[in-house]
């Protein structure tokens, strides 16, 4: 299948703090045989600043980053936050753009990396082992917008979450079941500053469900929310791991 | 005060609400309704109220007449002769207040709502229907064949052009404002019985 | 006026009560999600709901008219208000000419929004709450911290003490049933008493000029048959088009609110019980404003369910007494938006966009999204404050030029290699009061990747070459 031109997008925070999660994601992507490129000149889709309110400086970076990856055939990128700025908030911020083509190529052809795995490259199933039980985190995002999974609020009879099901398709792993299957984590961007008493709140409530739900390591599509998690267990010296679900389909797969 | 009412008319008259703006008629799919009347029953029940089923109009009686409701009950107002006499006549009292102290009243429902365990009470029968609230328990006679499977149908029977008051009354009176416990009997009547006829 | 981050940094040093009041409201959610499981076209619903609303809304002066003529005709008296002030007015008023200086008051939102109880106080009226929760937060003094569960903040022992104060009940009483049987009999007597009943509707139909009422306790029907004078505020986003429509409402709102498939009672009143006196207050009060506003008038459709309130994960861990307005949660903020952006500011920012109340919300009403909408509105009106400001201002600065954005990475990483954790992992950094930053790695992403690609290419290259020369 020719997939045409991949353009691999790395959000701001997976640069400069996580770059083990991109290079799982790179190296997920030569296993799967897809070829892509990194546009070097990348830095940040925008999400900061449109959360904050701050449209017209949002809109400063989303324009570069529409003129970077306008002439992909396909984006992929390793976060359900960012992929949803593009394909549900873009519209709102590059107004003049949103009826050419090419803007609404890059709307429709922007996906996080597990939709990509299972709605365009059609791999349902990932032949590997990953022995761990799991807390599986299903950031806000991707989950309600994105549809990354099926939101506990929605009554959608007969579905299932798309990356719960790739997930599970690994040999040993063991998802676990927490008390509250998909709550926010608490990060909110800013707000884990800004709020940050009650963002910390959440925070280990999600925490305290998945220990007692007995998970070894909470993995997540979004390592902002990894990176907020992280942040807490390590600080109340936990034993919880966390890992990206790149890395995770990364160690698996030979 | 017209003026009022000319002006806020007035300001609704430009919106920014624009589209289409029209809706289909919704029809409630009846999905897992395969017994109606279980269904009123379970829904009933579940919501603190009871629910029983009884062949006739005697039967309903004998129903009411051994019900602990009943034998406990002081002031008795019933609006069905043919299934209690009563001793206490609501529709001789000129004000609503002297209706205090009633301890049962029973009342013909004109329909059961499966879906939500509700009956249809049309309280124009009532001379006062402050008594509906005021009568610390309630029965409340449905006759089998006015079980609706919804509200779509239930609203599709009840005439509102002369209608003064009705009221679905689904369970006895309740509420959990303390720490979210369930108490039955806030303000309201603490029971409620409904008798399916036939 | 304090913002809502400090006042739930101090609602949560209370950590079990702050874990209570989480797991209370969580509880009602849960049954939310069990209601609506049961209705397996449940998303249909809400659609349907929605598209009801917006029709209504886009023809409300033509519905308001049809009501009026309607309710008229039972009997009913209607009056017009534009604002909070108009409605107490006229609410006082018609007290006044009957004489009523007792009223059996129903919960009524609209009410709390015009302050209709102090107003009534301070010109010689007594209001007694009925509803339960009402009644205990009227006794403690307090405001409502939530829309259907007023006192949910407030804990048995607590309402005991409350009762044992104003109603004489043991000290020390704290079972809810006994509780609540004391609170029968004082409000019986009041209901009684009573010369006027005022309360809230849930639904007003055009069609017929019905008003409808939604209550698990019997108050509100109590308060509007007994006495002989009845007045029922509703505001003007109240009105639906035909009876039919009740039964896509009636099988929504409950169970969103609080998990039940209908309440106890539905009453549908047109006009008065013989010898007694209805009147209709109708009231704008800033929603023909709402309703002007393009990207912002969907909230106009809410009715009133709570159960974004119970859904939100900040709400619950922060109470309705964070919020400075008289709707907390979400619905509040973008509610409270509307009425002043200014003053508000803080509440759209007290959110962490999760978008858990849009998807409860029984008229789809995309709330988190309003709120994103509402904090471009708070910073294009120039109140975002110069800390925030500057702060993003940088960010944006450093993430336009891809130098920049490479160099501003790699200092902050050489920074934290070289100084200790302590350094960051502190109350200054904001971020450090509670968690550990992130370990910073020894390399950017596309610095790995730029040096992982060139290893890769000389690999290859080296392979080419010994399959060239073999």
């Amino acid at each position: 299948m020719s997939l045409g031109r991949v353009g691999l997008f790395i959000p701001c925070y997976i640069d400069q703090v996580y770059p083990r999660v991109g290079m799982a994601a790179v190296r997920l992507l030569e296993k799967l045989g897809v070829p892509f490129e990194f546009p070097e000149d990348q830095t940040c889709c925008g999400q900061p600043q449109f959360n904050s309110g701050c449209f017209k400086d949002a809109a400063k970076l989303a324009g570069k980053m529409f003129r970077i990856f306008k002439d992909f055939d396909w984006v992929v990128c390793p976060s359900g936050s960012c992929t949803g700025m593009v394909r549900e908030f873009y519209e709102l911020l590059l107004g003049r753009e949103k009826e050419k083509d090419d803007f609404k190529h890059l709307v429709s052809h922007t996906f996080e990396l597990c939709e990509f795995l299972i709605d365009i490259l059609k791999v349902e199933t990932v032949d590997g082992s990953f022995p761990h039980k799991v807390g599986l985190h299903q950031s806000c995002h991707g989950l309600r917008g994105l549809g990354l999974g099926v939101p506990s609020e929605q009554v959608l009879p007969g579905q299932t979450g798309k990356v719960k099901r790739l997930l599970e398709s690994l040999r040993g792993i063991e998802i676990v079941t927490t008390g509250r299957s998909d709550e926010c984590c608490g990060f909110g961007g800013t707000f884990s500053v800004f709020e940050g008493a009650v963002s910390s709140f959440i925070g280990r409530d999600r925490i305290r469900d998945y220990e007692e739900a007995g998970a070894e390591v909470i993995v997540s599509y979004d390592v902002s929310c990894l990176m907020h998690l992280d942040g807490l267990i390590r600080r109340d010296k936990k034993r919880l791991r966390v890992l990206h679900v790149a890395e995770v389909l990364n160690r698996a797969v030979a | 005060m017209t003026d009022s009412r000319r002006l806020l008319l007035d300001r609704f008259k430009k919106l920014a609400i624009t589209g289409e703006t029209s809706y289909a008629v919704y029809s409630h799919l009846h999905t897992g309704m395969s017994d109606p009347r279980r269904l009123f029953q379970s829904v009933i029940e579940s919501v603190g109220g009871e629910c029983r089923f009884v062949a006739d109009t005697e039967a309903a009686r004998k129903a009411v007449a051994g019900s602990e409701v009943l034998l406990a009950a002081k002031q008795v107002c019933s609006y069905i002769k043919e299934i209690a006499q009563g001793n206490f006549d609501a529709e001789a009292m000129a004000d609503a207040h002297q209706c205090a102290d009633v301890d049962l009243t029973i009342v013909r429902g004109e329909l059961g709502v499966a879906e939500d365990g509700a009956v249809w009470v049309n309280a124009d029968l009532l001379r006062h229907r402050a008594l509906l609230f005021l009568s610390e328990n309630l029965i409340l006679v449905v006759k089998g064949q006015d079980i609706v499977p919804d509200m779509e149908s239930a609203y599709a029977r009840i005439d509102f052009t002369r209608l003064r008051s009705g009221y679905f009354i689904s369970g006895p009176s309740k509420t959990a404002d303390i720490e979210q416990c369930l108490v039955i009997g806030a303000h309201g009547a603490k029971s409620l019985l409904v008798l399916v006829v036939g | 006026m304090k913002g809502h981050a400090r006042l739930a940094a101090a609602f949560l040093k209370q950590e079990e009560r702050a874990h209570w009041h989480d797991q209370a409201l969580w509880y009602v959610r849960e049954k939310r999600d069990r209601m609506a499981a049961s209705i397996p076209d449940w998303e249909a619903l809400r659609e349907t709901a929605q598209a009801i609303k917006r029709h209504a809304l886009a023809n409300l002066p033509s519905y308001l008219e049809e009501f009026e003529r309607n309710a008229v005709a039972r009997g009913a008296i209607v009056h017009y208000a534009l604002d909070a002030a108009e409605h107490n007015r006229i609410v006082l008023e018609i007290l006044k000419r009957r004489n009523a200086r007792l009223v059996a008051k129903s919960k009524s939102m609209l009410s709390e929004e015009c302050s209709l109880n102090e107003f009534l106080e301070q010109h010689g009226v007594e209001v007694v709450e009925t509803d339960l929760a009402e009644r205990i937060i009227q006794l403690a003094g307090e405001r409502p911290s939530h829309i259907v569960l007023p006192s949910i903040h407030i804990r048995k022992e607590e309402v005991g003490e409350i009762f044992h104060e104003h109603l004489g009940t043991e000290s020390g009483e704290s079972d809810p049933t006994r509780l609540t049987r004391a609170a029968r009999a004082h409000l019986r007597e009041k209901f009684l008493a009573a010369e006027a009943g005022i309360s809230g509707v849930n639904f007003a139909v055009a069609e017929t000029g019905a008003v409808v009422i939604c209550t698990n306790e019997g108050n509100a029907d109590l308060g509007n048959s007994l006495p002989d004078l009845y007045i029922a505020v509703m505001g003007v986003e109240k009105v639906i088009p035909k009876t039919r429509d009740l039964s896509v409402f009636l099988r929504l709102l409950s169970r969103s609110a609080t998990g039940q498939p209908i309440s106890a009672y539905t009453s549908h009143l047109l006009g008065p019980r013989p010898g007694q006196e209805m009147h209709v207050v109708v009231v704008d009060n800033g929603r023909s404003e709402i309703l002007q506003r393009e990207k912002f008038y969907k909230a106009a459709f809410c009715i009133r369910c709570g159960a974004c309130l119970n859904t939100c994960p900040v709400y619950r861990r922060s109470g309705g007494h964070s919020y400075n307005f008289v709707i907390p949660g979400p619905i509040g903020t973008i509610l409270a938006m509307h009425r002043d952006l200014k003053k508000y500011k803080d509440m759209p920012y007290a959110s962490t966009l999760c978008g858990s109340c849009s998807a409860v919300c029984p008229v789809k009403i995309d709330i988190h999204r309003q709120i994103v909408l509402w904090r471009n509105a708070v910073v294009e009106a120039g109140y975002l404050g110069w800390a925030k400001s500057a702060a993003l201002k940088t960010a944006t600065l450093g993430m336009k030029s891809t130098r920049l954005f490479r160099l501003g990475g790699w200092v902050v990483r050489r920074l934290s290699r070289v100084l200790p954790p302590a350094v960051f992992n502190n109350r200054l950094t904001i971020w450090g009061k509670s968690r550990d930053l992130p370990k910073m790695p020894a390399r950017s992403f596309r610095a790995e990747y730029r040096s992982y690609s060139r290893s890769k290419k000389k690999r290859l290259e080296s392979r080419v070459g010994r399959e060239g020369r073999s």
